[in-house]
């Protein structure tokens, strides 16, 4: 009985400290309209923890952003420059002024546990040129990249689930794609209609999934460094691959694609022929790289 | 007895668990007193407020018809702004929504607090929010604000951590009570010993984790093994810690219990109340320090004290919990009481370091030796 008693008081305790640790859940919406004198859009994100979504919004809106979070524990903070049309958001912890996001991934993964976590979901002008970078901690990221014409994107994962998917060709040349990941997971849909020229991955222990297809404009050098991680790329059958790898401790995976060496490169068969190519630089210790044909 | 008393305990726990949280604690949610000088400064405070001049504001649902034109903002308190004119600052609506007709114009902002900003093909030359609430403001340092923020902040630290080691040590009690006795039992006989080998663990930890990093990383497996005995070693050292400062408390509250009673609740007492009651000792160091936060230098003194106690109390548990191996081994004098206690036959009998008990010749009656 006493042994109850005890119990008892512990989940009483544990009671009272829930509710003493409640929540103050807030929710904004902001969005601005587009004007005739918009030419191109920055977005700077620097988000920490919980969901993260991104895609197209409505066609007269420049941004909209949705944002719920714990007005306890957060304080939101944006900037628009008319002049520039620059918009950084940021949601920065109350307790810790100033911190980067990379250094809150402790922090913010006991957020991610939460059963009621950050949310933000926001939208971007479709039909201008967007240059985005995106700061994310440990937060579950969907980015719908659809209808949007890409100059510039910059994605630092930290310990997130990342999504990104080209769902429309891009319209615009986008130089060069930069993710970084750390232990979560990457997954990029639609890569052939990235229109770009490099894609730079730096995936520590993330897995990392690479589906290239989509509507190829240009040949693309992706460049890799992963650690502890599998990386897997779906490449369509019209595409050339040449891939030069330094392994260590790590697999190679070839999917029952013919490749030839070449000058220490592996090589596909359909290499010189192929309208568009795909040249991959990995650097892979203790994980494995695997190509795999997929229908064009 | 002690049954009722925990039954009682546990009501009252639940009570207070169960009871709702005060509208003073909810911050900024709480909307002040009801008055549109009120709502100004919430709106003007919010970091996604708008600042409006006092003669913006109106009470109750306002339209801006198709032919008016509003020279600067306007603000519709507890009521629905509909705009099909021209606005040229910004179009407020708290506690209601603001619709945008089309043809309507605003040349600043337009928000809604616990409203949305429906845009039916109005145009906005700034931002359209919708807010769920007043957001806390920003704290600006050196006001009385802060300073309640910074104490309340400070108070629940201290509570939190109290219901933290509460739980926790409640549940060694129920889990691992024979561990917690030994070391409260170590605490008791050797406190001084127990402070220096503590201390000499606590400065020990840091070179005994690369030491053994170091030891692993000479073999392939032991590299592989590393990330795991980082986290097989913190959990020990935070396991050893938090033990030692549990049955610390749990000495402490039972010294207090014995001091005000005069030795006779001791034995008494239930361990969980015992626990509580120290645990409670160095919670109180804490919300003294807590609740002059605002006092500058007599604050930040409180609190160094707080944190010596603390200190003290942690070094002597952890110390105690290393010598007696997490509580596995009980100090050298509970043997020989064991012994003692086992018969009292045979305590005539000379112990010996081997089997305890050697041949000994019993005693002789008084009477035998009687002439």
């Amino acid at each position: 009985m006493k042994r109850w008693s005890l119990a008892g008081m512990a989940v009483a305790a544990m009671c009272w400290a829930a509710s003493a640790a409640a929540q103050q859940p807030q929710t904004i919406d902001v969005a601005r309209q587009r004007h005739a004198a918009d030419s191109v859009l920055h977005v700077h994100v620097e988000y920490g923890a919980g969901h993260f979504a991104l895609a197209a919004a409505s066609p007269r809106i420049l941004y909209h952003v949705h944002l719920h979070y714990d007005a306890d524990r957060s304080v939101p903070e944006r900037r628009f420059d008319p002049a520039s049309d620059a918009l950084s958001l940021r949601l920065r912890s109350r307790e810790d002024r100033g911190r980067s996001v990379a250094r809150a991934v402790g922090e913010s993964r006991n957020r991610h546990a939460r059963s009621d976590p950050n949310s933000m979901a926001l939208g971007v002008a479709r039909g201008i040129p967007l240059d985005l970078t995106l700061d994310l901690g440990a937060t579950e990221a969907r980015i719908n990249l659809a209808d949007l014409w890409l100059d510039h994107l910059e994605l630092h994962g930290g310990a997130s689930d990342l999504q990104l998917a080209f769902g429309t060709p891009n319209p615009r040349h986008l130089r060069s794609i930069e993710i970084a990941g750390g232990a979560a997971s990457i997954h990029i849909a639609g890569l052939g209609n990235a229109n770009a020229d490099r894609l730079e991955i730096h995936s520590g222990a993330a897995d990392v999934d690479l589906d290239c297809s989509g509507a190829w404009t240009r040949n693309l050098q992706v460049d890799l460094t992963s650690a502890l991680g599998d990386v897997t790329f779906h490449v369509p059958s019209d595409v050339g691959v040449r891939i030069q790898m330094t392994r260590v401790l790590s697999d190679f995976d070839h999917g029952g694609m013919r490749f030839t060496k070449r000058s220490g490169a592996e090589e596909s068969d359909n290499w010189n022929s192929a309208p568009h190519r795909l040249t991959i630089d990995a650097r892979s210790l203790l994980g494995s790289i695997a190509v795999h044909r997929t229908a064009s | 007895m002690h049954e009722r008393f925990l039954r009682i305990a546990t009501l009252v726990t639940l009570a207070v668990s169960a009871a709702p949280v005060p509208a003073w604690s909810q911050g900024a949610h709480a909307a002040p007193a009801d008055s549109l000088s009120a709502w100004l400064d919430s709106l003007r405070q919010d970091p996604n407020g708008v600042r409006v001049a006092p003669q913006a504001l109106r009470s109750g649902s306002q339209t801006v018809g198709s032919a008016d034109h509003v020279a600067g903002s306007i603000v519709a308190v507890h009521g629905t702004l509909t705009v099909d004119g021209a606005i040229d600052g910004n179009a407020v609506a708290i506690g209601g929504d603001v619709v945008l007709h089309a043809g309507s114009h605003v040349g600043g902002d337009a928000v809604a607090v616990g409203g949305q900003v429906r845009d039916e093909g109005g145009e906005v030359s700034g931002e359209m929010r919708s807010l769920s609430g007043f957001t806390h403001a920003a704290p600006v340092a050196g006001t009385s604000a802060s300073r309640a923020a910074t104490t309340g902040r400070s108070l629940s630290l201290a509570i939190g951590w109290f219901v933290v080691l509460s739980v926790v040590g409640l549940l060694t009690l129920l889990l691992t009570r024979t561990n917690l006795e030994t070391v409260a039992e170590r605490i008791r006989t050797d406190f001084s010993r127990a402070f220096l080998v503590g201390f000499a663990g606590e400065l020990a930890l840091l070179p005994a984790l690369v030491l053994s990093l170091a030891a692993l990383a000479i073999t392939v497996i032991g590299i592989i093994l590393i990330p795991f005995a980082i986290i097989a070693f913190l959990l020990a050292a935070a396991g050893l810690l938090a033990l030692g400062f549990i049955a610390m408390a749990y000495v402490s509250g039972e010294s207090v219990l014995e001091y005000r009673s005069g030795g006779t609740m001791r034995r008494r007492a239930p361990a969980g109340l015992l626990l509580l009651l120290g645990l409670s000792i160095f919670l109180a160091f804490w919300l003294v320090g807590a609740l002059f936060t605002w006092a500058g230098i007599v604050g930040a003194v409180l609190r160094l004290v707080a944190a010596a106690v603390t200190w003290v109390a942690v070094t002597v548990g952890f110390g105690a919990a290393l010598l007696s191996r997490g509580g596995t081994r009980a100090p050298p004098h509970l043997y020989a009481l064991d012994h003692g206690a086992l018969d009292e036959e045979y305590s005539w009998e000379t112990p010996t370091p081997v089997t305890g008990i050697a041949a000994a010749r019993p005693r002789t009656p008084a009477s035998r030796i009687e002439p």
